[in-house]
């Protein structure tokens, strides 16, 4: 089976080592994009090799716009949006194309479980 | 019985290929412009530059000849404001649409059609295909952009 995939846009390096650590023992090959570009630049040529993108709507990085590029770079790649301030973030989040948004902090049974979701083969709708 | 098939052998008509309108986005924020030139871009309807430095936006201007410029009012040292007014004197930019961004307005406000310094505005954060909605109805030619 292959190891899920995941691009992680932050600048938050205390961030992206608890999304590390959460995805620990798991097989999960963790991308961290603190540069938007570098970032932009995989989910364009690389789009469909991930498995989801995890966006860091903190720290300034004009999330909503950004959320959107990645949207319309590829369509298919499931984002899940995490902030603090879940009250506005959320409804632009999923406004934008998000299909997850997490309030920070994470925990990490709570994040592996939402991998586990994220990942998981798509059921076949069934024909009677 | 013979039978006759009529080949065509004259290439099919070749669209003139168009120009895209090309689009400069003036922000400091690096981040904003590069998430709307790739966003922009990837809709395959644009050529966008972007300029982070606001002393140089109208020297970049000249040079790009955009069709039109998304400009960012709040920016350290020197503002929208005082961008476009520079834009604004230089005869061969005058008639570029100039469209403002700032998180100082609504949505609703930035779609009523109320202007600043004459100028169109749409409200951030915005996403793409509202940046693209906001170009199109500004663009020139664009019956929405007949004053």
């Amino acid at each position: 089976m292959k190891s899920p995939l995941i691009l992680l846009f932050t600048r938050d390096g205390d961030f992206a080592q608890s999304v590390c650590e959460a995805v620990s023992g798991t097989g999960t090959v963790v991308l961290i994009a603190r540069d938007i570009r570098d970032g932009l630049e995989i989910v364009c040529q690389r789009g469909r090799e991930l498995d989801f993108a995890l966006m860091d709507f903190d720290n300034g990085s004009h999330g909503m716009t950004l959320l959107s590029a990645v949207h319309t770079c590829y369509e298919q790649l499931p984002i899940l949006v995490t902030s603090e301030d879940a009250e506005h973030t959320s409804s632009l989040a999923y406004a934008n194309g998000a299909r997850t948004y997490l309030k920070k902090p994470l925990s990490a049974a709570g994040f592996a479980k939402v991998i586990s979701h994220v990942t998981a083969p798509r059921q076949q709708p069934v024909v009677a | 019985m013979n039978r006759i098939i009529e080949a065509d052998f004259l290439p099919p008509p070749v669209e003139e290929a168009k120009e895209k309108p090309r689009i400069l986005v003036i922000d400091n924020n690096r981040d904003f412009t590069l998430s709307a030139k790739v966003g922009l871009e990837r809709t395959g309807r644009y050529s966008v530059s972007e300029e982070n430095e606001p002393a140089r936006a109208h020297q970049t201007a000249q040079r790009v000849k955009p069709d039109l410029i998304l400009l960012d009012i709040a920016m350290p040292e020197t503002d929208g404001g005082e961008v476009a007014a520079r834009i604004e004197s230089d005869p061969a930019l005058r008639r570029t649409p100039v469209v403002f961004l700032t998180a100082l307005v609504t949505k609703a406000e930035a779609r009523s059609g109320l202007e600043i310094q004459g100028h169109r505005f749409l409200a951030k954060p915005i996403s793409i295909p509202d940046l693209a909605a906001g170009i199109e109805r500004n663009l020139p030619g664009h019956a929405a952009c007949v004053r």
